[in-house]
């Protein structure tokens, strides 16, 4: 009775707090205006945990919208399902004044689901709703609450998450009985949370303010380390019908395995034997493991169907036999169930998907992190790693999508983290070589001969599989060069521990040199022209690098016989810290030879480096539309 | 008007027949169809399809509804195809009930050890989702898919849209082998029938089946039409252009009338006088016209009685403009109507562009409303009016002779311009109950860009001087948009600076943001760095004066092309380049000047240039003469853009004078 009265209290406190007159757009601080879309003037999300089964959420919330790219900050998406149900909503649309525009209600809601064309099935649903206003600047005030029976999946706090939405005051305040025990993690907190014990009820209240907005800066880390978040859930949680109590990351581990995992692998007898009779004459485990691999991503396809356990709990390798698809979790599930008849041992690895290269929070055990799974083997010698979702991709090969993050293996003894394999950026090369010969009319025939490897395997991996009409179209794309024509295509691939592909093409291209009076100009620079960066005046974030790699371009042009092989011999080389630009041209034996390297290197940098950055891309690129007069030979 | 029908009846039970398989039972011999001669490169292909729909009475739903028995064998040929093994059936609510399906089921073959292997797809394996209060979807997936797998899909959906019957569609984005349709229509309801697309049946048959359809105690023949296509290709999108839904083979139906039996006869799809009425009659439509009173107390704020007729519209068509917001929802219904357009401040394209027809009646100006499809909505049946076609109104303004097509949902657009969405063929213009007619949508504006430098090159290999961007027509209104998109001009600034990387903005002025009806232009003076070191050493120095907004990519670059190109709109691009020289040289070598254009004008080429006091001046256009160009233009435009391409690769040369 009295903790009922208690969040009756703080709610009708909130409720009171928003005076509209308030919130009239002049009272927003001068200083919370600049680079901001909009701003939160007033928001607090209480969480408010009564049992291990049960959490109630209740936000409230006034923000100002001040322009059209502000607007989506306006929309608000109440996502429920089974365990999550919304328990009430109201709210209104002031304009600049305060003044009320609108009520709103749940009524003015759309419902829908929100699986996506890849999903079969997902249990979510949203409830949306968008403002159409065409007067800035407006503010939308509302409150809802939202009942969850399960008390491992429940909000985070991260007031100041996009850049471009400045914070005059937020405020999380989360309660439980006292006995409970609850894991709580922060960062990059302004201020320290105010806690209150009584024999009641405990509670704890983190508070920020008067937080700018910040401009959105390419090549800036990842935002967690710079913004302010807070985590909460109880040691002992709830979730669907499982129940556990976890510290860390192996007890989480554990929970997965124990509880999601376990008995899910056996297989049928006859595809028992099947397997059996697939490696009997392997001699080594990782032999075993390439057939085993190879018979799954032929058997399977993936198809997402998340229902069971939150979306956390995988299908039976029986299903994955019978049906011959799944998604991430049954895929990995049933290429384990394969590894145990042959007996090699494999973890569940649960990871943040992804080219840029997300960490699991190491701290802090929760069910958010991670968005997909992968398999990996403990060889003694050499541990591999499998992604079980694609039928294509070599084995023991991750691609960027995976690589170089820690991750959490869900094992019979309990979680354990692991990084995934890092390409070196000398590793995640593209070197290409071609050879033309000039025709007098100035087209160029000749071949285009590229490696790809590490993260750049994929570059034109994929082209080996379509059609030729559509590979036709693809490479227009990837050689962005007018009038070009691919002759001949072909695609060797080599499954070395990183694999590589290697692309052979014969390839005609009319008109390319242009004749102009006594000369004939070329770019010999085709495919490898650079981009430029963005141009900022200040920079605030440092610079990070997610991923290095070399790119290496040797071309040699025929000269034809009307022109002078005389051309005066040029390099460019520019080092900085975080890349490496060389580029030489030089005539020799009736040939032009053109060479490029560039390079990145992985990591981050200080801020002030940016400039140094950026001028090393803006160098780079103009040095790459470099073009080269050749004077015809006049009859004399 | 409804879209859809509703009877109520006399309910009499009548016994639905279960469906049966129009296949041959599939062997290894049939398993390995050949499909090489339709399509070499397929990843996956209909062998064989066949549909059936009927009307029926049913009793379980208290009503009369169209049924329709599909049955489909796809052959499953790589991975690329398996994708074609996921299916998702929309089931839409009409009216008050929804689309549903019955006896779904479905098969997997495969050909293991030289025999057929089957597999089921089970009740269980099927998924309905409530996306949305009017689309359930069935989504389900094929189990046990190989390349080489055959499927073989069977299901019967039950609709209440009898109005449209139930399309056909031919055509798909895989190649199909068999397409045939059969429609058994009973003969107290009349349809009208079109086949769409470039393809002529391979089979046509009608065949009387006698008293086939019970209804109201009454049995009524029906006509059995079967339509066949064979060897059908894929279809595939191409830039630039229409709805692929133009272009792809169907046929589909439309109601005209019904008769009850007892002498009632219902029309519904009728002659286009017909329509008219109609709609001037609909409260939605014609009924909110008539709500001039809406603006008794707006128009004296707005104009004054000694205006001119122009004047007056430009200040309605302004005021809605910016009074009412596009809340993203097509029609050419006004469902909330004027006044609570007006109210609330938003709407859909007919709640607003109505609102826009009625003020400029209440200002006495001549206004009719226009019926149109969007671009992406396909083109209308231009034969008999197919009113669902039509998901867009504009006004159309007659004031002094001249004609202006006005829509008020978009705040950047100028007087008299249309927007891309609304530039699709003809518009139907309603003048009056009795009359309404054809008319091009076209925007007399060509939409132009002009990039114009007038500065100097100075010795440290920087250009410095005034860059300037006009535009008008459509490349203005997207300008417009980007611009506004920015909460500043200072933030607009700073992206232009941060994209254009070799370019220092000293200084930036924008000019007639809001003034539409004058040409936007970008003032920008800059220091642009065209030579990285100095040159003040060099003998020789080439330089491109073209050195913003180059053509370098041919936006023509297919091999084969279909359908043809439609732009929406003329187009120009202009490069004027003035560059005062360092005195130290003078001019060795120039490109010669060219002028070339396509066969009719339909596209022109012009570059000059010259060298006089030591002022180098280029000038450059690009002139797209037509909105549309068919597919044997498609290869002109390829080679023009090509020659454009290689001409700007083209460079000055200057020689230092000798001391």
């Amino acid at each position: 009775m009295n903790r009922l009265l208690y969040s009756t209290l703080i709610f009708f406190c909130l409720s009171t707090a928003f005076a509209q007159q308030e919130l009239a757009s002049e009272n927003i601080p001068k200083n919370l205006l600049p680079r901001a879309n909009a701003v939160v003037r007033n928001q607090v999300t209480q969480l408010d945990i009564k049992s291990e089964k049960e959490v109630v959420e209740t936000v409230s919330e006034a923000i100002t919208i001040l322009n059209k790219r502000g607007d989506s900050y306006a929309d608000i998406d109440l996502y429920y399902n089974k365990s999550a149900s919304i328990k009430s909503l109201k709210g209104e649309i002031l304009n600049e004044h305060g003044t009320v525009l609108q009520k709103l209600a749940l009524k003015n809601f759309s419902d829908r689901s929100i699986t996506d064309d890849g999903t079969m099935f997902a249990d979510y649903r949203v409830k949306t709703y968008s403002p159409n206003i065409i007067e800035y600047p407006y503010t939308i005030v509302y409150t809802y609450e939202i009942v969850h029976k399960q008390s491992l999946s429940i909000p985070y706090w991260r007031p100041n998450y996009y850049d471009d939405v400045a914070v005059e005051k937020s405020k999380f305040i989360f309660t439980s009985p006292p006995a409970m025990e609850l894991r709580v993690e922060s960062k990059n907190l302004s201020k320290e949370p105010k806690i209150e014990n009584s024999d009641k009820l405990k509670s704890y209240t983190f508070e920020a303010e008067n937080l700018p907005a910040r401009k959105t800066e390419p090549f800036s880390p990842n935002s967690d380390l710079t913004s302010i978040l807070v985590k909460v859930i109880p040691k002992t949680f709830f979730y669907y019908s499982k129940q556990s109590t976890v510290n860390d990351w192996n007890d989480f581990g554990k929970w997965v395995y124990d509880d999601l995992l376990k008995d899910k692998r056996q297989l049928p007898a006859k595809a028992v034997e099947e397997v059996k009779n697939l490696i009997k004459d392997a001699k080594t485990d990782q032999e075993k493991a390439q057939i085993l691999y190879r018979y799954m991503q032929n058997k399977t396809r993936y198809i997402s169907v998340q229902i069971g356990i939150g979306g956390l709990e995988p299908f039976s390798a029986q299903y994955v036999d019978q049906l011959s698809y799944g998604d991430c979790k049954a895929l990995v599930n049933y290429m384990q169930s394969l590894l145990d008849v042959a007996g090699i041992p494999s973890y569940y690895c649960i990871v943040e998907a992804g080219s840029r290269k997300i960490d699991l929070d190491v701290n802090f055990a929760n069910a958010m992190d991670g968005n997909h799974i992968i398999l990996c083997l403990p060889f003694e010698q050499d541990t591999t790693w499998l992604e079980c979702t694609n039928n294509k991709i070599p084995y023991g090969f991750l691609g960027d999508f995976t690589d170089d993050r820690l991750v959490l293996a869900c094992t019979e003894e309990g979680g354990k983290i692991l990084r995934t394999p890092k390409y070196p950026h000398e590793d995640n090369l593209q070197k290409r070589t071609s050879h033309f010969k000039i025709l007098e009319d100035g087209s160029l025939k000749g071949t285009v001969n590229t490696l790809f490897m590490g993260s750049q395997f994929d570059n034109h991996f994929y082209n080996q599989f379509l059609s030729p009409t559509e590979l036709n179209k693809r490479l227009k794309d990837q050689y962005d060069v007018d009038n070009i024509v691919f002759e001949k295509v072909k695609y060797s691939l080599n499954e070395n521990m990183i694999p590589t592909i290697e692309e052979n093409m014969d390839v005609f291209i009319k008109s390319y040199v242009v004749k102009s009076q006594n000369s004939k100009i070329i770019l010999p620079n085709l495919f490898s022209v650079g981009g430029t960066i963005p141009d900022l005046k200040e920079r605030i974030n440092p610079v990070y690098i997610n991923r290095g790699f070399v790119d290496i371009d040797t071309l040699i042009f025929d000269l034809p016989e009307d022109v002078l092989p005389i051309v005066k011999p040029e390099q460019k080389i520019i080092k900085a810290p975080m890349g490496y630009y060389e580029m030489n041209t030089l005539v020799k034996d009736n040939q032009l030879h053109y060479y490029r390297r560039f390079e990145l290197f992985q990591g981050t940098y200080p801020p002030e480096s940016y400039a140094t950055f950026n001028q090393l891309m803006k160098d780079a690129s103009s040095s790459d539309k470099g073009r080269y007069k050749l004077s015809v030979k006049t009859a004399e | 008007m409804a879209k859809y029908i509703v009877f109520f009846i006399l309910l009499i039970p009548v016994l639905s027949l279960a469906q049966e398989s129009p296949f041959k039972p599939l062997n290894a011999g049939t398993y390995h169809v050949n499909y090489q001669s339709l399509d070499s490169q397929a990843n996956a292909i209909v062998m064989e399809e066949y549909g059936k729909s009927r009307i029926e009475v049913i009793e379980a739903d208290r009503g009369v509804r169209l049924i329709h028995d599909y049955h489909v064998r796809i052959k499953i040929i790589n991975q690329e195809g398996f994708g074609k093994a996921n299916f998702t059936l929309p089931l839409y609510k009409i009216g008050d009930s929804f689309e549903y399906i019955q006896d779904l089921n479905g098969l997997t073959y495969n050909l293991e050890n030289g025999k057929l292997v089957t597999k089921e797809l089970t009740k269980k394996q099927i998924f309905n989702e409530k996306y949305s209060e009017r689309v359930q979807l069935s989504k389900f997936t094929f189990p046990d898919i190989k390349e080489g797998s055959v499927i073989e899909l069977h299901y019967r959906l039950i609709s209440p849209d009898l109005f449209n019957y139930r399309q056909w569609q031919f055509q798909d984005d895989i190649p199909k082998l068999h397409s045939q349709y059969i429609a058994e229509i009973p003969g107290n309801y009349t349809y009208n029938v079109t086949l769409v697309g470039p393809y002529k049946l391979t089979d046509q048959k009608s065949k009387l089946l006698k008293e086939c359809f019970l209804f109201n105690g009454m049995r009524t023949d029906c006509s059995q039409l079967t339509y066949v296509l064979k060897d059908i290709p894929a279809f595939v999108e191409e830039d630039y252009m229409l709805a692929p839904k133009n272009y792809l083979s169907a046929i589909q139906f439309e109601l005209v009338s019904f008769q009850d039996g007892r002498g009632g006869n219902y029309k519904y799809t009728k002659e286009w006088k017909d329509v008219d009425r109609e709609l001037l009659t609909d409260k939605e439509f014609g009924g909110q016209l008539k709500k001039t009173d809406e603006f008794k107390d707006i128009l004296p704020t707005l104009i004054k009685p000694e205006d001119t007729q122009l004047a007056k519209a430009k200040a309605v068509y302004n005021y809605v403009k910016n009074q009412l917001k596009w809340n993203n929802m097509y029609g050419f219904y006004s469902r909330a109507g004027v006044e609570e357009s007006l109210k609330s401040r938003s709407g859909s394209i007919g709640d607003i562009n109505l609102t826009l027809a009625t003020g400029l009646l209440a200002a006495g100006i001549e206004t009719y409303p226009v019926l149109l499809s969007t671009r992406q909505n396909g083109l209308p049946n231009s034969l008999h009016p197919v009113i669902s076609d039509f998901n867009y109104v504009i006004a159309l303004a007659i004031i002094d002779g001249e004609q202006y097509l006005l829509d008020a949902s978009e705040k950047y657009l100028p007087f008299g311009e249309l927007p891309l969405r609304a530039i699709n063929h003809n518009g139907r213009v309603v003048y009056s109950k009795k009359s309404s007619d054809w008319l091009p949508m076209v925007n007399t504006t060509v939409s132009k860009t002009i990039n114009a430098f007038n500065g100097q090159l100075n010795l440290d290999g920087n250009l410095t001087g005034q860059l300037n961007f006009e535009y008008a027509g459509l490349d203005a209104l997207n300008k417009r948009n980007e611009i506004k998109k920015y909460a500043s001009d200072e933030e607009y600034l700073e992206f232009l600076q941060e994209r254009m990387t070799n370019m220092t903005i000293n200084k930036m002025e924008l000019i007639n943001v809001d003034d539409l009806d004058k040409l936007l232009s970008v003032k920008l003076e800059i220091t642009y760095n065209l030579f990285t070191d100095s040159i003040g050493n060099s003998k020789e120095i080439n330089l491109n004066p073209l050195f913003v907004n180059r053509t370098t990519k041919n936006p023509f670059n297919l091999d084969e092309r279909n359908y043809p190109v439609d732009l929406g709109s003329q187009k120009e691009e202009s490069h004027i380049v003035i560059i005062k020289m360092p005195k130290e040289y003078s001019l060795k070598d120039k490109p010669k000047d060219v002028s070339m254009a396509l066969p009719e004008k339909a596209a022109r080429y012009v570059y000059q240039s010259s060298f006089t006091a030591n002022v180098l001046s280029v000038k450059q256009n690009i002139y797209l003469n037509k909105n549309i160009y068919n597919v044997d233009e498609y290869f002109h435009l390829k080679e023009f853009f090509s020659r454009i391409i290689q001409q700007q690769k083209l460079e000055f040369s200057f020689t230092k004078n000798n001391e």
